[in-house]
């Protein structure tokens, strides 16, 4: 009885450990054009302080395993405001496959893969139509490894 | 002599009529409010030896700013034709905003010296310029705006406009022809208090939870203006008066005893408005005296001819309808008993006739 009391205690202090596993963040920022010190002209990402309509803004997650332990199957999810247009193309995410949903996050599939209806005629799905964005990490995210996933939105 | 043009009469006024404003396709999206708070939320799901974690949830958020941009821009299609001494006289400007926030705007008016208003040099000023802004938005109403009526925007919603009315009354002494150009200027102002007038908005540093303005107007500064103006439209008189020596000169061509001197008067109209109620005043020497029943007018007194048409004149009998009066020696053509007096056409002449003979006391046997 109490060998099995004392599994029961590790376990559950190993389930309340499994919370910790990662550290994510997340920021938005715009895209700033500047003369660098050779005289050219190069962008740079800057917070996102005065946003106005018409205006990109970019969404960069970063997450760290802080564990010991590898992080398997990691999939990171992004519902797209509905004041925002995602930007075709703009989806980054090393190591990852990147899918999107049309349907309000019921299914996903690669940019590609999906099709709309509009007026009754059947089209590719482009960015204004994305409900949600996904990076689906192809491999482990071992201890202490970090992964970036990006993507750009258009500002109603 | 004198000429007498007691009225003028009333001219076609392309002034503010009524106009279709079409709001179906914007040119520009309004977007987003400002003040609207947008939220992203980046989900992690994943597993540690096969067994589910807890996801884990981050959030970022921005506060949509304001974008100010607008336009001023004219109703009309062309100046506004004023009568001299006309009253009440107006154009609308159309102040429509694009931002995607209500706005204020406060308002200047300025008369134009020298320059243009539409392509045409400003000559002249009117006697007074005044303007006043519509109680009824295009989305409410579109109300004509009314002399002395509000003098700045309320609270004009995204995506609204509202005319704004410049009046003007004409001078007496404008001449025909003369450009009265007016430029009214818009300051887009802070919204949020109703029938408080806004301060005018400007560019600050971002706040976190704040609203901060970008200009997106024509001139990136919150400022628009626009132009418009009247146009006077006048007949022009020309008159002048000759004589000829006619008859019984013994052939010199001088005006001696027992001669006949013609007199014409012509009142030519240059304009292309016709001019009204229009009468001569001359007085007949009292040396001489006027001939009546001159067979070479037809049994006329005077020839009177307006443009195409001959006149009856008998001024023996006075406000018996042809307009010709006798009072002594002051002869009236044009008199009130002809309806007001004559109508001189535009581009056409008014040629009057009379004859005198100057007596000879010593007349030939």
């Amino acid at each position: 009885m109490k060998i099995l009391t004392a599994i029961i205690l590790a376990t559950l202090a190993v389930s309340a450990a499994a919370e910790t596993h990662l550290d994510v963040r997340t920021t938005v920022q715009k895209e700033e054009t500047f003369i660098n010190d050779a005289g050219e002209q190069q962008t740079r990402l800057v917070a996102a302080d005065i946003v106005v309509p018409g205006e990109k803004v970019f969404y960069t997650i970063t997450f760290r395993n802080i564990s010991e332990e590898s992080a398997d199957n990691v999939v990171i999810t992004n519902p797209i405001a509905a004041d925002l247009l995602y930007v075709d193309g703009s989806g980054i995410g090393p190591g990852t496959d990147i899918q999107f949903s049309v349907d309000g996050g019921k299914t996903f599939a690669s940019a590609e893969d999906l099709v709309v209806i509009e007026d009754g005629v059947e089209r590719a799905a482009e960015g204004r139509d994305f409900t949600h964005v996904r990076w689906v990490m192809k491999n482990d995210l071992e201890a202490g490894a970090e992964g970036t996933a990006r993507f750009a939105a258009i500002l109603e | 002599m004198k000429l007498k043009v007691r009225k003028k009469s009333l001219f076609l006024r392309l002034g503010a009529l009524a106009v279709v404003l079409m709001f179906g396709q914007q040119a520009m999206a309004i977007g987003t409010a400002a003040g609207t708070q947008v939220d992203n939320t980046a989900t992690v799901g994943y597993t540690v030896n096969t067994v589910n974690q807890t996801d884990i949830s981050t959030s970022v958020s921005f506060v949509v700013d304001r974008r100010v941009d607008f336009t001023l821009t004219q109703v009309g299609g062309a100046l506004v034709n004023v009568t001299p001494g006309e009253t009440g006289a107006f154009f609308d400007l159309l102040l429509t905003n694009d931002a995607n926030s209500p706005l204020d705007f406060s308002l200047a008016l300025n008369e134009l010296v020298g320059g243009t208003v539409r392509a045409v040099a400003d000559t002249a000023n009117m006697q007074a310029v005044d303007y006043a802004v519509s109680t009824g938005s295009v989305a409410n109403g579109d109300v004509d705006p009314a002399r002395l009526g509000p003098q700045f925007v309320d609270e004009l919603a995204a995506d609204d406009s509202i005319r704004i009315r410049v009046f003007g009354d004409a001078a007496l002494a404008m001449l025909n022809g003369e450009v009265a150009g007016v430029q009214l200027d818009a300051t887009a102002g802070e919204p949020g208090a109703a029938t408080v007038e806004g301060s005018a908005l400007v560019v600050a540093a971002d706040t976190a939870l704040g609203i901060e303005n970008v200009f997106a107007d024509a001139g990136n500064d919150g400022v628009e203006s626009n132009t418009d103006g009247f146009i006077a439209v006048s007949a022009a008189l020309a008159v002048t008066k000759t004589y000829a020596v006619i008859a019984g000169d013994l052939g010199s061509g001088m005006p001696i005893p027992g001669s006949t001197v013609e007199y014409t008067i012509t009142v030519v109209n240059s304009s292309t408005t016709a001019a009204d109620f229009v009468a001569i005043a001359d007085d007949i020497d009292t040396d001489v005296t006027l001939n009546l029943n001159v067979a070479a007018y037809g049994g006329n007194d005077v020839s009177v001819v307006n443009g195409a048409a001959t006149l009856p004149c008998d001024v023996e009998t006075n406000a018996d309808g042809d307009g010709c009066d006798l009072a002594g020696a002051s002869m009236t053509i044009g008199a009130v008993d002809l309806g007001g007096g004559i109508t001189v056409a535009g581009s056409s002449t008014l040629t009057i006739m009379y004859q005198v003979t100057i007596p000879d006391p010593d007349p030939t046997p």
